[in-house]
């Protein structure tokens, strides 16, 4: 057995632009995510431009306009005002140069050209005025006594917004993402398993027709090449997900021991699922290579990797599948590691993982294990 | 040794193997020879337990050849006609993998495996990967592999296909050392001559079946053919080509674009009386030659087919 | 060199092409399904991604007072909002989904730290939005107001009726596009283009091209009549055909999908135009790894990072509006980016300006510029190749 496994490992290993790409395309993956989604909670405001269309002079758009300017010379930095004729600004909001316009006349409007977040703001600046302005004028009419304290109060405008984080580890959603990339990864074993196949199907290929003539049982043979197969597909898995965790920095805040073993459970799904495609029958290399991509895409498409919040809307609308999805079951498992301890679940998809394992694994053997074929 | 009784198999509708009997003895070398589709790969997948097939009886060793007859596998040595070994392994670990498959201690294997190496006459070729090897340095390699662990009986189907003269000639030299050392050997070819050379025993398939069996000498008194006699550029008439075909001991005269071949049965002077004839009636040719009877001749005869086409 | 030979390259392209049409279209299936589920989940759920103007904000009120009344009162009136009781698990897991994107928790002396102007309320935003900053400044914003409001002499009552009598702002909604504001559902489906086109057309295009560059398959096509010129031109034009009638299936089922609403768009040549651009970067892409990768994992690993890692960068998956300022420095050289620059100005606008298709036209060209570049690299290496 070892024997076999010795060059098991011998051949996989040597197979450099596999390995190569088996381990390293995740881990480049990875590092764009870390770049792009990582870094996004430090994304700022840019200024917003926004135009200002002066109608009539009047005390209400006075102030205004000095309101205006009091925010734009504060630190906050959220808004450029500039001064513009009805024309030219209609036009600069149709052109994008601008989010909105605000016109001062009798009454202060806002016009805006989308919904976005932008104008969402320019609208709160807005209402911020416009309640504060009324606010004056209700405090003079029914206390104006209180006018004084009022005044007071409102120069002396505080903070009454605390933060706080809830009790769990991490609530940082973009997290998701590394989980699903993990996922693909143990998927993408399919590859390796693929090319195992190949060599144990004495009707794919000629060095496997050797091997099934030798006295060594076909058990033997299988479970070496399995076993070794899965090995180096693991390590490569853990060593991403080290990656991650301690030069990327990810929020794996859980245990590694049991990140590793949802990894190696996961690592083994992929695998036998490469090997159970690739002994299949009567079907061309280019198709069985097809399904396995679309098989691990569509997987890892549905744990949320490329639309963060797939995963939830597939449990609204098709919880089964996240219960067999082994992509699924994998961030779902990574997901009670790191960010809220539920012990229940996480045992319930590590026990669903393991016997997917296992029946592909059964299945992949079965099919492999044929000593006698109808053509060679 | 082995006995292969009423052997049929069928792909789909095709009769690949039509109750072909064939029983080899310790010690020969033994030869199936036929052409492309006769069935010679198909009755060996079979005879290894790697095809399914239909009817029949294998036998091996006295035993009942079956997948799992894991003891009469270890003493089986194969090298079939595609190349089987692992690109990502030198020579040397490829020989070592598949000895090591058969043979356990450690010693013993180390030593087989410089044995093969040294057999097939790859010593500067030990730590280079397949890639790198040219055809004929390939089918050694894939030889050693297949006779490294010293096999009692060694099948090998078309060893010799798309390999250049000399490293033909000297897989047909280690064959018969091979022999000498007393493996037991099946050797399928399509190469009459191959055949010829090495086998002591020769089996003749066509369609599944084994159409004549004997030693080289049995097989060519099976026929009426004791001497071909071809004359090249030469013109005849018809009436001289039927007179050609009245001389005695001459059973089949075929001219074809100004060739004539003449089969005669056995007999002395052949050639001399046909060449009387040409010098009566002054007929004037360019060159001669006789030969005596091929396996070509034999599987001409028997089935009118050629068996290289 | 007769007629017959002459599109022998070409045929033979079609022939593998036809061979594995099966693949192909199960590609095609499977991507652009993909496609269709993330426009849906974008339109239908209003992520968080999209800055939506109302964000879902829990509220866990453990005053019940009336002044905490008023604040939930006027959060309705700006944001989706839904009651929970202090379950911290629950909210965690709500808030890791982005059921919610923010919570008020409102202690029990809710209204004497309001008065005494400490912080009367706590926050939990979720990382990763610009809502946080934003929500918090209103709810802020309104306390403020209420204390304001205290400390005039107002009771209770008076502030209900104070703070009903306010009036909304005037806020005008330009509609260029008809959509209301937003962006046509057809753009979403065309900003996920990037990564059908490059994945499903890479991967097929490789087997194809790796069948070609087989070695010997190779060696023969040299020792024949046809030249390198002539059988490079006749594989991209073998190319050529294969990537529109992928165009054309993806550009009818989104027809199909949309209908009026995409055929009848006023833009629709720009987004044909874009698309068609992007088909081209697509194939060049294809052609470059086609030629210079052989083994089918690198071909996987390569055209993986190249699709997933293009689309990432460049707003395929998440916005532009979303990406660090760092990263669309980087994303700049990459042709997906000017794709959905153009994308995300065809989807709002109604009319395009002068500037807009200055914009326009430059996105176009870095897209065709970029796929020149691929395909001069990919000649290169071929023309390597062959003098190995």
């Amino acid at each position: 057995m070892l024997h076999l496994l010795k060059y098991r490992f011998k051949s996989s290993l040597r197979n450099g632009s596999s390995m190569f790409w088996a381990l390293l395309f995740p881990i480049i993956l990875g590092t764009l995510f870390y770049f792009t989604i990582g870094k996004m909670d430090e994304a700022d405001f840019s200024t917003i431009p926004v135009a200002v269309v002066v109608g009539e002079v009047s005390q209400e758009a006075d102030n205004f306009q000095h309101f205006l300017q009091e925010i734009e010379e504060s630190d906050s930095d959220i808004i450029q005002v500039q001064y513009m004729t009805e024309d030219v600004a209609a036009k600069a909001l149709e052109e994008k140069e601008v989010k909105g316009i605000f016109y001062t006349e009798d009454q202060i409007s806002l016009t805006v050209a989308a919904k976005g977040i932008e104008e969402s703001i320019l609208e709160s600046l807005l209402n911020s005025y416009v309640d504060s302005a009324k606010m004056m004028t209700q405090i003079g009419q029914i206390h104006p006594e209180g006018m004084n304290a009022a005044i007071s109060s409102m120069s002396n405008y505080q903070n009454l917004v605390q933060s706080v984080s809830l009790k769990g580890k991490t609530i940082d959603g973009n997290v998701q993402y590394f989980y699903a990339l993990i996922a693909m990864a143990c998927m993408y074993g399919c590859f390796l398993g693929f090319d195992a196949a190949l060599g144990l199907q004495a009707n794919l290929t000629p060095l496997a027709a050797r091997r099934c003539i030798t006295p060594t049982h076909k058990l033997k043979i299988i479970a070496s090449d399995m076993f070794g197969i899965f090995i180096i597909h693991f390590v490569n898995v853990s060593i991403l997900v080290l990656y991650l965790r301690f030069i990327l920095g990810i929020g794996f805040d859980g245990e590694m021991g049991k990140m590793l073993l949802v990894s190696g459970i996961g690592s083994m799904i992929g695998v036998s699922l490469g090997i159970l495609v690739g002994s299949a029958g009567r079907i061309t290399e280019n198709l069985k290579v097809g399904i396995m991509l679309g098989v691990s895409m569509t997987c890892s498409f549905l744990s949320g990797l490329m639309v963060g919040g797939m995963k939830d809307i597939v449990e609204k609308h098709a919880p089964l599948l996240n219960r067999v999805n082994p992509a699924a079951l994998i961030t779902d498992a990574f997901y009670c590691i790191n960010v809220y301890d539920n012990p229940g679940r996480f045992y319930r998809d590590l026990g669903t993982l393991a016997v997917l394992g296992i029946l592909m694994l059964a299945g992949a053997y079965l099919i492999v294990r044929k000593e006698c074929y109808e053509s060679v | 040794m082995i006995k292969i009784e009423n052997l049929v198999k069928r792909y789909g509708d095709l009769l690949a193997l039509d109750h072909l009997n064939l029983e080899i003895d310790e010690g020969e070398i033994f030869g199936l020879l036929g052409p492309n589709g006769s069935g010679k790969s198909t009755a060996i997948g079979c005879l290894l337990s790697l095809l399914k097939y239909d009817k029949g009886n294998i036998e091996i060793f006295g035993r009942k050849m079956t997948p799992d007859n894991y003891e009469v596998k270890r003493q089986i040595g194969v090298i079939l006609q595609n190349v089987a070994v692992f690109d990502e392994l030198t020579v040397y670990e490829n020989i070592d993998y598949f000895c090591g498959l058969y043979v356990k201690e450690r010693d013993k294997k180390k030593q087989y495996v410089q044995e093969a190496i040294a057999f097939v006459g790859l010593e500067n070729y030990e730590k280079m990967r397949p890639k790198k090897l040219s055809g004929g340095l390939l089918r050694r390699l894939n030889i050693a592999c297949g006779i490294a662990h010293k096999p009692r009986l060694i099948i090998m189907d078309e060893p010799t296909v798309a390999v250049d003269p000399q490293s033909r000639n000297k897989i047909l030299e280690g064959i018969q050392e091979l022999n000498k050392q007393g493996s037991t050997i099946i050797y399928t070819t399509h190469y009459m001559e191959e055949a010829e050379q090495i086998c002591s025993r020769i089996a003749i398939m066509d369609h599944g079946r084994s159409i004549a069996i004997g030693t080289k000498e049995e097989l060519k008194k099976m026929i009426k053919t004791g001497e071909a006699i071809t004359i090249e550029n030469i013109q005849l008439e018809q009436s001289q080509v039927s007179d050609i075909r009245a001389i005695r001991h001459v059973f089949q005269v075929e001219y074809k674009e100004d060739v004539l071949t003449v089969r005669c049965s056995e007999a002395r002077h052949n050639l001399v009386r046909i060449l009387n004839y040409m010098q009566e009636q002054e007929i004037t040719f360019g060159q001669v030659s006789s030969q005596l009877p091929t396996l070509n001749d034999v599987f001409l005869e028997i089935t009118g087919k050629q068996l290289r086409d | 060199m007769s007629e017959r030979s002459a599109m022998r390259v070409f045929k033979g392209y079609m022939k593998i092409t036809s061979r594995n049409i099966g693949t192909m279209l199960m590609y095609f299936i499977i991507f652009f399904t993909m496609a269709v589920f993330m426009q849906k989940t974008y339109t239908s759920e209003e992520l968080d991604n999209f800055a939506a103007v109302k964000n879902k904000v829990a509220i866990v009120d453990e005053d019940k007072g009336n002044l905490a009344r008023l604040l939930k009162e006027y959060l309705k009136d700006v944001h989706h909002i839904k009651e929970y009781s202090h379950d911290e698990e629950l909210l965690q897991e709500e808030m890791y989904y982005g059921n919610i994107e923010y919570i008020v928790w409102i202690p029990k002396d809710f209204e004497q730290k309001l008065i005494s102007g400490e912080a009367a309320v706590k926050e939990t935003a979720r990382p990763g939005t610009y809502s946080g900053a934003y929500v918090e400044q209103q709810i802020s914003g309104f306390l403020n107001h209420l204390r304001t409001y205290k400390a005039a002499g107002f009771s209770d009552e008076e502030i209900e009726k104070a703070i009903q009598e306010r009036e909304k702002s005037i806020v005008k909604l330009a509609d260029p596009n008809g959509n209301g504001g937003a962006a046509s559902m057809h753009s979403y489906l065309f900003q996920f283009l990037p990564y059908i086109m490059i994945a499903a057309l890479s991967y097929v295009l490789s087997f194809i091209l790796a069948a070609f560059n087989n070695k010997d398959v190779k060696n023969r096509m040299r020792a024949s009549a046809i030249s390198g010129r002539r059988e490079a031109l006749e594989s991209f034009l073998a190319f050529a055909v294969i990537g529109l009638g992928f165009w054309c299936m993806c550009m009818l089922f989104t027809a199909i999908l949309y209908g009026k609403e995409f055929t009848g768009d006023v833009l629709l040549p720009y987004y044909l135009m874009n698309s068609l651009a992007l088909l081209v970067v697509a194939l060049s892409i294809s052609f470059l790894v086609g030629n210079t990768v052989k083994d089918k994992v690198a071909i996987n690993g390569v055209v993986n990072v190249l699709s997933l890692g293009m689309s990432f960068l460049c707003g395929a998956f998440i916005p532009l509006s979303m990406l660090s300022v760092e990263v669309k420095k980087v994303a700049v050289f990459l042709p997906v980016y000017w794709y959905e620059k153009i994308n995300d100005l065809l989807s709002v606008s109604g009319r395009l300006s002068d500037s807009m298709k200055i914009t326009i036209w430059k996105g176009l060209g870095i897209q065709l510029l970029f796929a020149a570049a691929c395909l001069g690299v990919g000649l290169a290496v071929t023309k390597l190749k062959r003098q190995e």
